[in-house]
């Protein structure tokens, strides 16, 4: 079996699997609570075991990166949509790890969220979600890789809203979807700018267009194109100035925020990186931008996670401190480092998600056994600090130091009042228009 | 009462199934069907792109009523606008694309004018005068015509000496003005809001602006200035960004649907003018948004007479009692917003591409119209369907069942089957 097919596998089953779940619904007749366990056990198990096996064949026998060239998608004139996937060590590492996590926490989820409305719904959306992020992992082009970021991204806001009768979860999967819809913006002018610029989305082919770039006097484009790519990775990964929307994702079912915004779909940012790296690293600027951007948001979230009372939050801060520090590891061009981090931190992350609700509960009913292991003070830094400096700090971090105040003030004043402003001049145009008419008809 | 409805309904229906049907006989070849005497001369055009627009055209309307058939009180005049804008479709001079044009838009006008009062406070100023303006200005061009002996000429064939500056920024106002385009747009609130949305979607789905501006425009705009084309391209896509802002915060959810579709018909034109790969996106895009649009309006419709749902100021949580309707609504918004998979993907694709061609910056000001439209989509879909519903809502299922569902599902299938498969679609458009 070689690296081709065992790539097709992890493309086909998961797509076959939603395609039957999805006509199950269709035909009105959705898998039973059972069933539907039986079938992701079945599928869980191959999806991880595949993923495994390419991780394994990939690294054992040394296998040099390569690209698997497809029919394009579709084609008219001189546009193609080019289908090209990409494996080498970074698309095999981050598929075993998603389908080895997430075969965990649909494990885990058969029990959590046993007889809770819309558990079909959320095993749909979950192998959507692993779809898109086969999508991402393998793609060889920012085309199909905004494919799987797009799948990616609706079921993360779907999920959010999964406990749909509570308004507070709706509001913040609509926030998340703005977030989401932003850094959307990035990668799709990213890759429109490419394809007009460079001739091609591939990532193998941008990183080799940059000398001819920077040679016929086009170096702005290279930039562009990279600042593009760069904000479409801080949205996904919630780094400043697009942060505010990780803690209010946390409304959906914990097994969701596990593998959304502890694991998977929140190290896709860095992912990003470092798969448009040979692109990204051929100017100093760029990697500034990477670099200043992780470690301002590794300090503010740091510190704003000390403040926060309630586990799913301080987690989300605590992913968000250590997404930080691996967009300075990137900067400085330690790749495997970041690499390594990302699977560390999204493996660690996924076990605090799932023990964080049950964990509380323990300690509840047994406080003097957890005492000493959970509550245990630690070393801080903060103990340096005069006590005076050290009220200051935290007041800010817990107001956020005033960042979410700003970003909602700035769309208020920069989006919805020139709107609020538009409308009432279109009214008074109205009234104008029926001034004149009346004027007209007069008797 | 009720019988004549009955019959009236069953009579609208059979009108739409034939003359879909004579469309698909159509298609084989493309003809000119000319109905002409010494006074007046009617002449069709049954080119592929004609019939392409009418096969949508009647298709929105098939699938969209079907399903909400029995709740629906449709009016004798929906059948007379349904046919002018079939006429207006298949205009082939400009006689004839005036004549139905002008009586398509005097139903509305004729009820504005009598019900122009005020006192009670129900005007459309905005409608009368654009009515009274765009009639005089396109009278003025059907001299021109006749002076120029071009009236019996194809709409496609006109010389380029027609097209002075002064004809081609009237022909232009007459088609932004047809279409809603940002700043001839405000008849558009006015109809929306005191027409059922059948009547209003035979203004919107039969694309009177977009087919004069294909058919007419587009060859005329050949021979001006590139500056001049891109200066047409901004005000669309600057008139597709002002409507989703005001769909974004406009209270009424059925003319928050309606300044949605206004928006998308927009980005269709800006695409029709990006040369032939835009035409492509554009096309596609037309048949998204023509289906999606009124299957979301004949939904939010059914809502609006089942819960009494007309603001979106607060969450309705409707998806408690319809559940299908509300996965119905939540697959053609997606379908809309260009998600993977989805047809909207292919022609979004294709829009922006073709548009960054023309210039760098349009395509992104397209990216960000596309961006606040999922945005918007997704906020509609979460007010109405999410959240905790109201106490005064009925405690019963008010689903449609899945017999009175299949033409939704069939939108879905087909949105589905050609998102994932577009080169098919691509290939089949004219």
């Amino acid at each position: 079996m070689s690296m081709n097919t065992l790539l097709y596998l992890n493309l086909i089953i998961p797509f076959l699997f939603i395609l039957t779940l999805g006509l199950s619904f269709f035909s009105g007749r959705p898998f039973s609570e059972k069933n539907l366990q039986r079938a992701w056990t079945v599928t869980s198990i191959l999806i991880a075991l595949l993923g495994l096996a390419q991780f394994a064949y990939f690294f054992i026998n040394n296998i040099q990166a390569q690209s698997v060239h497809l029919p394009d998608w579709f084609s008219f004139e001189e546009y193609h949509f080019e289908t090209v996937f990409l494996i080498d060590y970074l698309s095999v590492t981050y598929g075993a790890l998603s389908a080895v996590i997430l075969s965990v926490i649909i494990k885990f989820s058969f029990n959590y969220l046993y007889k809770e409305i819309g558990y079909f719904r959320f095993f749909f959306l979950i192998g959507l979600l692993y779809f898109g992020l086969i999508l991402v992992c393998f793609a060889g082009t920012l085309d199909i890789l905004f494919i799987g970021w797009e799948l990616v991204g609706t079921t993360s806001v779907l999920l959010i809203a999964f406990f749909y009768q509570n308004t507070s979860s709706v509001r913040n999967s609509i926030k998340a979807l703005i977030g989401y819809r932003l850094c959307d913006m990035g990668i799709l002018a990213a890759s429109a700018w490419a394809h007009h610029h460079i001739g091609s989305t591939e990532f193998v082919t941008m990183s080799q267009h940059v000398y001819e770039l920077s040679h016929e006097g086009h170096f702005y484009i290279y930039i562009v194109i990279g600042l593009f790519i760069i904000w479409a990775s801080l949205a996904k990964s919630a780094q400043l100035p697009f942060s505010a929307w990780l803690p209010k994702a946390m409304e959906g079912p914990t097994p969701s925020s596990a593998v959304f915004y502890g694991a998977l779909s929140i190290h896709l940012g860095p992912y990003l990186l470092l798969r448009a790296a040979p692109f990204l690293e051929q100017h100093w600027s760029l990697t500034l931008v990477i670099g200043v951007l992780g470690g301002l948001t590794a300090l503010y979230a740091t510190l704003v996670g000390r403040t926060r009372s309630d586990a799913k939050t301080m987690l989300a801060y605590a992913t968000m401190t250590q997404l930080g520090i691996i967009f300075v590891e990137i900067s400085l061009g330690f790749y495997k480092l970041a690499l390594i981090h990302m699977v560390a931190n999204a493996s660690l992350r996924s076990w605090q998600f799932l023990r964080a609700s049950s964990l509380i509960q323990d300690f509840q009913e047994n406080p003097l056994v957890y005492q000493d292991t959970v509550i245990k003070r630690q070393f801080s830094i903060e103990q340096f600090f005069p006590l005076k400096w050290r009220m200051k700090l935290y007041i800010h971090a817990l107001n956020e130091f005033h960042l979410d105040y700003f970003t909602g003030n700035f769309l208020k004043y920069f989006f919805f009042y020139p709107i609020e402003q538009f409308k009432k001049f279109d009214r008074g145009l109205m009234r104008m228009n029926n001034s004149i008419v009346s004027f007209l008809l007069r008797k | 009462m009720e019988a004549i409805q009955k019959r009236l309904s069953l009579i609208t229906f059979s009108s739409i199934y034939l003359i879909f049907f004579l469309l698909l006989f159509f298609i084989i070849e493309g003809t000119h069907l000319n109905i002409s005497n010494a006074d007046f001369i009617l002449d069709f055009d049954l080119s592929p792109f004609s019939i392409f627009v009418a096969i949508i055209y009647c298709l929105s309307f098939a699938l969209s009523l079907f399903p909400t058939k029995e709740h629906e009180n449709l009016r004798p005049q929906f059948l007379s606008l349904f046919f002018l804008g079939l006429g207006i479709i298949f205009s082939n001079t400009i006689f004839t694309f005036f004549v139905f044009w002008s009586f398509h838009r005097l139903i509305p006008f004729i009820h504005f004018l009598k019900n122009f009062d005020e006192n009670s406070g129900r005007k459309a100023g905005s409608y009368i005068l654009a009515h009274v303006v765009g009639f005089s200005l396109f009278l003025y061009l059907v001299f021109q015509s006749y002076e120029m002996n071009l009236l019996t000429t194809s709409l496609r064939n006109y010389p380029t000496t027609f097209f002075t500056f002064p004809h081609l920024i009237i022909l232009i106002f007459i088609s932004f003005m047809s279409q809603g385009i940002f700043p001839l747009h405000q008849w558009g609130t006015d109809l929306i809001s005191s027409f059922s949305w059948q009547e209003v979607s035979t203004f919107l789905i039969s694309r009177s602006g977009i087919i004069l501006f294909y058919k007419m425009i587009i060859p005329g705009l050949s021979s001006r200035p590139i500056s001049f084309q891109l200066a047409i391209m901004i005000i669309t896509i600057i008139s597709s960004i002002y409507w989703i802002s005001m769909a974004m915060i406009e209270k009424n959810i059925h003319k928050a649907i309606g300044m949605f579709y206004l928006s998308q018909a927009s980005l269709i034109i800006t695409g029709l003018q990006a040369g032939p790969v835009g035409v492509k996106g554009a096309l596609i895009q037309m048949v998204v948004i023509s289906f999606a649009s009124t299957t979301m309006w004949s939904i939010t419709h059914y809502l609006d007479r089942e819960f009494k749902l007309n603001s979106q100021t607060s969450f309705h949580g409707l998806a408690r009692y319809t559940p299908r309707l509300a996965f119905v609504f939540i697959m053609m918004a997606f379908s809309v917003i260009a998600l993977p998979l989805g047809l909207g993907f292919a022609s979004e694709d294709l829009l922006v591409h073709a548009l960054l061609e023309h210039a760098h910056w349009l395509g992104l000001f397209h990216i960000l119209a596309a961006c606040l439209n999922g945005i918007f989509i997704y906020q509609l879909f979460g007010k109405i369907f999410l959240g905790t519903p109201k106490n005064d809502i009925p405690q019963a299922n008010f689903d449609l069942p899945y017999r009175r569902l299949i033409p939704y599902y069939l939108i879905i299938v087909f949105f589905l089957g050609t998102g994932l498969f577009p080169q098919w679609i691509i290939g089949i458009l004219p």
